[in-house]
């Protein structure tokens, strides 16, 4: 073992590669690891501590809190252009960690922790490569609901993947979408949730992933919460996942059936019976909250359509007990959800229409950085547009298409002649 | 306003018409069922019997002396079956009309062996028209139809072709089962020697199917086309009134106001089946003239009439409904703002009945307005548009951001050969059980969190 720490102490960039060779011995030299790693410097021979950390992390009789500790002064302190010698061994580091803390109980010790790390297999820039990071991240975001912590970077529009540089999967890529929409949908932005589950049942599959099946159950009942209804398959849904992915979710779609025919009764049968899978699935929240939507909507619905309103009236049409209606009501308007006032003097509610009315410095503001988003999303297609139209792959369909075409053209001319 | 309170008052001993007991002064059975001829009528009078208690017994005995001039041993059972004790089972006729009835069976299908062997087309076509005919008429309408098909071979005029495409259709509309009619109709409408009275036969048993499938406006259309016939000539499919009353009510349900005024008011054909039956041509003009009270009124005074029509009674209401929407649409249409109290006499209804139809169609989206139920008034509504296209401008951007995001990083995906694939091809990456028990297991999160 001196050899490696010789070797992980050795001054010279070129040969911290040979590091790697050590991988395996390391893993079998459990018991002097925390020895080896007090040899070394954090800053300056990082790839080493690197290895051995991550050798600690495979071991489960680990103590969980030194591990924590000692990742934590690693992820603060390290070399970046050392690290990235040995992305997958980092991200394997990040794992182990994720997992630790979730062990001891203590996820948000890690958010701070790893949000730093991100930027270092996403080139700084990580809003908008995602590496298997991010996905750690979220994971901790979640499991210590400091959501708002996560919500700036899924927020961002991730598109590019760097799979040599950051080591990243298809599952970090899945789970990642996965933990976003979670996250979107415990801070009630139904919409963007719906997106990022329907981007894990989109993404490109030549086999079914449990990470898509889950997505999709949540998918369902987001847009019951949201719409009350639920959309077809997106166009790029891959076939395996449209052909398959139902059979594995009977339950939900019994229940997004009868929410497009059923009366409320039906849907409250529908989710009894169903109500040992969703508990299982830990969905079982949402679909309360999906059947609590209707009430909304219905309300909702009686704004358009009534500018004043008893709450008897209210509470009849919606068919909700009155003092039940009093509170929805309420909670709607405090929630912005709709415009009104409540008369209790004579018990009457009075709907205003929508007062969004488009100006003033905030849609200004909205509306100017959607326009920047898409010239800069528009820069991003035709980047791709040129490296597609540049790569081998193409140009050879292209000439092989122009060769067929080519001799058509000459075939009768030889005729003629 | 006043034209309607005479009428009111003049109609006022009769608005009880819900009520069965009034419908025998107004509805002449005998006068209605002359309408009809063959077995169309036996069949509207036992539908008669059934429904309405005061005509049972009249329409019962009716419908028994029509079944004695056919020699239909079924329905004959079926009609006594049915009158529980006010008609007697007839022993000695039964055998009787039974003998006779084998032995026409048995020399039709003589003729026909007859004419096979002499390899005479045209009889063949006859004797096997004629076993088909006796078929129907014993009510045995699967081999009549198998017959009518075998008299296609051994059609050689086009008009034989037409005749056998009217027994066919006839057979569907008595058993109200048009599988085979729309290929039977078009295959008629083809045919180059087509007289006004086939025509008319043809267009209206078209309205008769698409009414049976619901499809009112393509049925008002067709009713509407069929050429007047003078003499009655398919008194065993339907009678002018009814082409009235089906084409009348559907047209009104669906036309708007000029296509109304057109086809149905000014249309030179149609008019002749609408003198026939004077109220529903009021009617019509009521409708036209924005006089929906007494319009209304008219049709609560024909519904129970209409409910005893064989092929109209299921679409009765939803007929009726869509007319009194449509009324309601066109009531509101020029004004910014209604009192509902006035609107509610109009309509010959309670403010509460009218404020529920009226929020029903709010809902649908066929008014635009908003009620205010505390004053009871019913307001216009306006379309902000610069709102409108500033909430589309804004989700149409969202969401090719959101499209074209996923699609980049999918393809992302792609170049770099990232997709969920099977676990036996990959064992070492995409290892996805080991994932699943992850995200079940950590996140207890929706479960007790609402």
């Amino acid at each position: 073992m001196d050899s490696f720490v010789l070797d992980a102490q050795n001054p010279n960039p070129k040969n911290l590669k040979n590091l790697l060779k050590y991988e395996e011995q390391l893993e079998r030299q459990l018991v002097s690891l925390d020895n080896i790693l007090g040899a070394l410097d954090v800053r300056n021979h990082s790839l080493g501590q690197l290895l051995v950390l991550k050798a600690k992390g495979a071991d489960q009789n680990k103590n969980r809190n030194t591990f924590i500790d000692q990742c934590n002064n690693f992820f603060r302190n390290c070399n970046f252009e050392q690290v990235r010698i040995a992305p997958a061994q980092f991200s394997s580091l990040s794992k182990f960690y994720t997992e630790a803390l979730f062990e001891v109980r203590q996820p948000i010790r890690g958010v701070a922790i790893l949000k730093e790390a991100l930027n270092i297999l996403s080139d700084n820039k990580p809003t908008s490569n995602l590496t298997p990071i991010h996905t750690d991240f979220l994971q901790l975001c979640i499991l210590s609901k400091c959501y708002h912590q996560a919500l700036p970077l899924i927020e961002s529009n991730i598109t590019h993947i760097n799979p040599e540089q950051s080591s990243i999967a298809i599952k970090d890529i899945l789970c990642y979408f996965y933990y976003s929409g979670i996250i979107f949908t415990a801070l009630k932005k139904y919409k963007k949730a719906i997106e990022a589950f329907k981007f894990v049942i989109t993404a490109p599959a030549s086999a079914l992933s449990a990470i898509a099946v889950e997505a999709y159950k949540k998918y369902l009942i987001v847009n019951l919460i949201q719409y009350g209804t639920t959309q077809h398959f997106p166009r790029c849904t891959p076939a395996v996942v449209q052909r398959n992915i139902k059979s594995h979710c009977k339950p939900y779609t019994e229940f997004v059936q009868s929410f497009s025919n059923g009366s409320l009764n039906d849907i409250i049968n529908k989710s009894s019976s169903g109500a040992e899978f969703f508990q299982k699935d830990n969905n079982w929240g949402l679909v309360k909250l999906s059947i609590k939507s209707i009430h909304r909507r219905n309300i909702k619905k009686l704004t358009q359509t009534f500018m004043t309103l008893s709450i008897s009236d209210i509470a009849e049409k919606v068919n909700i007990p009155k003092a039940k209606a009093e509170q929805f009501v309420l909670k709607m308007i405090e929630e912005g959800e709709i415009f009104a006032t409540i008369n209790q003097k004579d018990g009457m509610v009075t709907f205003d229409e929508c007062f969004e009315d488009f100006s003033g410095p905030a849609i200004l503001n909205d509306l100017d950085r959607n326009i920047n988003n898409i010239v800069s999303l528009e820069s991003k297609i035709k980047d791709m547009d040129e490296k597609i139209s540049l790569s081998n792959g193409y140009l050879k369909k292209l000439a092989s298409g122009k060769g067929t075409q080519l001799s058509q053209y000459e075939d009768p001319m030889e005729d003629i002649n | 306003m006043e034209d309607m309170e005479v009428e009111k008052n003049s109609e006022g001993s009769s608005s009880s018409n819900n009520n069965n007991s009034s419908i025998s002064n107004e509805f002449d059975l005998e006068t209605y069922i002359n309408n009809y001829t063959g077995f169309t009528k036996i069949y509207r009078l036992i539908f008669i019997a059934e429904n309405c208690k005061p005509l049972e017994v009249e329409a019962y005995n009716m419908a028994l002396k029509e079944v004695q001039k056919t020699p239909n041993l079924e329905l004959y059972n079926n009609i006594i079956n049915k009158s529980h004790g006010i008609l007697e089972f007839d022993p000695s006729y039964i055998e009787n009309l039974s003998k006779k009835n084998s032995l026409q069976l048995d020399k039709l299908e003589q003729d026909l062996n007859t004419a096979k062997s002499n390899m005479v087309k045209d009889s063949i076509r006859f004797a096997q028209n004629d076993l088909g005919e006796f078929y129907y008429k014993l009510g045995d309408h699967q081999n009549a139809l198998k017959c009518f098909i075998r008299t296609r071979d051994y059609c050689t005029t086009s008009k034989h072709v037409l005749a056998m495409c009217f027994n066919i259709i006839k057979l569907g509309v008595d058993n109200q089962n048009y599988t085979h009619a729309p290929s039977y109709i078009a295959k008629a409408e083809q045919s180059p020697d087509l007289d006004s009275a086939s025509n008319a036969k043809l267009r209206s048993v078209n309205g008769l199917l698409n009414l049976d499938s619901s499809r009112f406006k393509l049925a008002a259309r067709k009713f509407i086309e069929t050429p007047f016939e003078q003499s009655n000539v398919f008194s065993d499919i339907i009678s002018p009134q009814d082409i009235a009353y089906y084409g009348g009510l559907c047209a009104l349900a669906t036309f708007d106001r000029n296509e109304l005024k057109k086809k149905v008011i000014d249309d030179p054909m149609f008019k002749n089946y609408l003198e026939l039956v004077p109220e529903l041509r009021e009617l019509i003009n009521d409708f036209y003239n924005t006089k929906y009270g007494s319009c209304l009124k008219y049709l609560d005074k024909m519904k129970p009439i209409l409910l005893l029509d064989i092929h109209l009674y299921k679409h009765v209401e939803s007929l009726y409904q869509k007319i009194r929407s449509k009324a309601l649409i066109q009531y509101f249409s020029p004004y910014q703002s209604v009192d509902m109290n006035i609107m509610a006499g109009a309509f010959n209804t309670t403010v509460i009945q009218l404020e529920r139809e009226i929020s029903k169609l709010i809902m649908d989206g066929d008014i635009q307005a908003r009620i205010d139920s505390h004053n009871k008034r019913l307001y216009a509504r306006k379309a902000d548009q610069r709102t409108t296209t500033f909430e589309k401008t804004v989700q149409v951007g969202s969401d090719f951001q959101n499209s074209s995001n996923s699609l980049l990083l999918r393809l992302e995906m792609l170049n770099n050969n990232i997709s969920t694939v099977s676990n036996r091809k990959d064992t070492d990456r995409s290892n996805w059980e080991h994932s699943l028990h992850h995200p079940h297991q950590m996140f207890n999160l929706f479960n007790n969190k609402f």
